[in-house]
């Protein structure tokens, strides 16, 4: 059943963000191509000085059509969240009378709407990484890659580690985000008759519990530092080989990953039980 | 043997309001029930109980032996008051909806209803018209061999003229080891093919009859009753 639900969510929200993934491509390469870099002597400032009329338009148009490119490069990083919200926001409404009354769990609802929406949010993220190459033009950072890999492993570094800890992290924080909106929407439509209202003031609820989670793990980093050792708690510095400036380099990035991971999962376990609770025992459809 | 749905001291409250209060009920298999009352007297809430879409104040309210859950949902097969498939859907789409989620749903069925009412299986949905997406939702409900068909205003949006086929769709094809439960204001219209009544008075049961029995002892039609018990 998961898998069928999981299949319903990537049709019903498939369409708006491919579209919006299309617009943005095609807006990259639009100003690929209407970039100074791409030609000589044609920057707004120099069209300028030169007196050059047709130049100075054509700066213009630059500037403008950058500034389309940040609009769409923003809309779309947003857009696959505020659409995954809203998802879950009619799943409570109208749409519930039909989810609800399917043979599935309410596991299965949160589950389905939160794969289907890190699907979407992180490839959202990594489109828009992708476009600021397609405007610069500059792939062959990416190709230089392999090389500071090299150079980094060469000083000691662990840059495997980081990236695992990174994508770990980008993970933990997709989940944990969305599920504060779905506790925040599900503790809303219990407070107030208005859903909209209800779920504002959930959500404030849930933000206080969640910048006190924060506040504790900041604690926690901060507490065991020392003048000698600058910066690490003491659980990381006694296994990350503190012999070397790159071993303390990767001591400070794991233990400030380990920390806000914690972190991460402190929040999104809570608000999981909470939204699952609201929904499996405490369901109230208008 | 167990009732189809069976309510013990349930009560739902809505703030100060209790919308249900204390209501014991047993139904059993086999009948076509009207469920029946004045506005806010706690039809549209004890048909959402039974689907899990509110949960109880107070009292328990059971699906076979179950409580409302994935495994009673399996079995009930319910008509909401109003419209709930997404607006990206096609007609089609929401059959294929109910074909992967309900094992007793039949395509070939919802197929042959949608042809005789001459809606368009590649339509939008949010295309169509009110009655005409009440129909295709009724179409799909009706296409389940379900045990308990929990149908809240079915035919309320539809023209008269639908009305008897709608009245005929639901008698002709509902699983007659199965229960219907209908919650309507449209007592005339439904009255030929009920079974059984069960009037519904500030959250409790005040009748639950026959229909023969009301004819027979009354001498009046449900219809007649009804206006006499709920006059303002």
């Amino acid at each position: 059943m998961l898998s069928k639900l999981i299949k319903y969510e990537f049709r019903a929200t498939a369409k708006i963000i491919l579209l919006s993934w299309a617009a943005l491509f095609v807006i990259a390469v639009i100003n690929y191509f209407a970039m100074p870099w791409t030609d000589t002597g044609s920057s707004l400032g120099a069209s300028l000085a030169l007196g050059d009329a047709i130049g100075a338009v054509k700066g213009t148009m630059q500037g403008i059509l950058f500034f389309t490119y940040v609009l769409s490069a923003v809309a779309v990083a947003a857009m696959s969240f505020v659409l995954m919200v809203i998802r879950y926001y009619k799943l409570l409404g109208d749409e519930g009378y039909l989810m609800f009354t399917l043979p599935v769990t309410a596991s299965q609802h949160i589950i389905s709407k939160l794969i289907t929406s890190v699907v979407w949010n992180v490839s959202s993220l990594l489109l828009v990484g992708l476009s600021v190459f397609i405007v610069i033009g500059r792939f062959d950072v990416l190709r230089a890659i392999p090389e500071y890999w090299r150079s980094a492993v060469e000083q000691g570094l662990q840059p495997g580690l980081w990236v695992f800890c990174t994508v770990v992290f980008v993970f933990v924080y997709a989940v944990s985000g969305m599920l504060q909106f779905y506790t925040a929407i599900s503790i809303g439509s219990h407070i107030t008759r208005s859903r909209i209202g209800g779920s504002i003031i959930g959500y404030i609820i849930v933000y206080i519990g969640s910048q006190i989670i924060n506040g504790i793990g900041a604690l926690i980093l901060i507490m065991p530092m020392s003048s000698e050792t600058y910066i690490y708690p003491t659980y990381i510095s006694s296994s990350a080989g503190m012999g070397s400036t790159a071993g303390m380099v990767n001591s400070i990035v794991l233990s400030y990953f380990i920390t806000f991971i914690l972190v991460g999962l402190a929040i999104a376990i809570p608000c999981y039980f909470i939204s699952h609770y609201m929904i499996s025992k405490k369901l109230n459809l208008h | 043997m167990t009732p189809l749905l069976r309510c013990q001291n349930l009560s739902k409250q809505f703030g100060a309001f209790h919308a249900l209060y204390n209501l014991n009920l047993s139904i059993g298999r086999g009948r076509i029930i009207g469920l029946l009352g004045p506005n806010g007297s706690g039809k549209t809430t004890l048909i959402k109980l039974a689907n899990g879409l509110l949960a109880p104040s107070f009292g328990e309210i059971f699906v076979g032996e179950n409580k409302p859950g994935p495994e009673t949902k399996k079995i009930v097969s319910y008509l909401p008051d109003r419209t709930y498939f997404d607006q990206w859907m096609r007609v089609h789409d929401c059959l294929s909806l109910f074909r992967d989620f309900y094992e007793d749903f039949d395509t070939a069925k919802a197929n042959d209803m949608l042809f005789s009412l001459k809606i368009d299986p590649n339509a939008l949905f949010r295309s169509l018209s009110k009655g005409t997406k009440e129909k295709v939702q009724l179409v799909l409900v009706m296409s389940r061999k379900a045990q308990l068909y929990l149908l809240d205003e079915p035919i309320g949006g539809v023209d008269p003229a639908a009305r008897d086929y709608i009245l005929q769709t639901i008698i002709s094809n509902y699983n007659e080891e199965g229960t219907v439960i209908i919650s309507t204001h449209l007592i005339q219209d439904i009255e030929k093919v009920l079974d059984d009544v069960i009037f519904l008075m500030n959250g409790q049961v005040e009748r639950f009859a026959s229909v023969d029995a009301i004819r027979e002892y009354e001498k009046k039609s449900v219809d007649e009753v009804f206006r006499e018990v709920f006059r303002c």
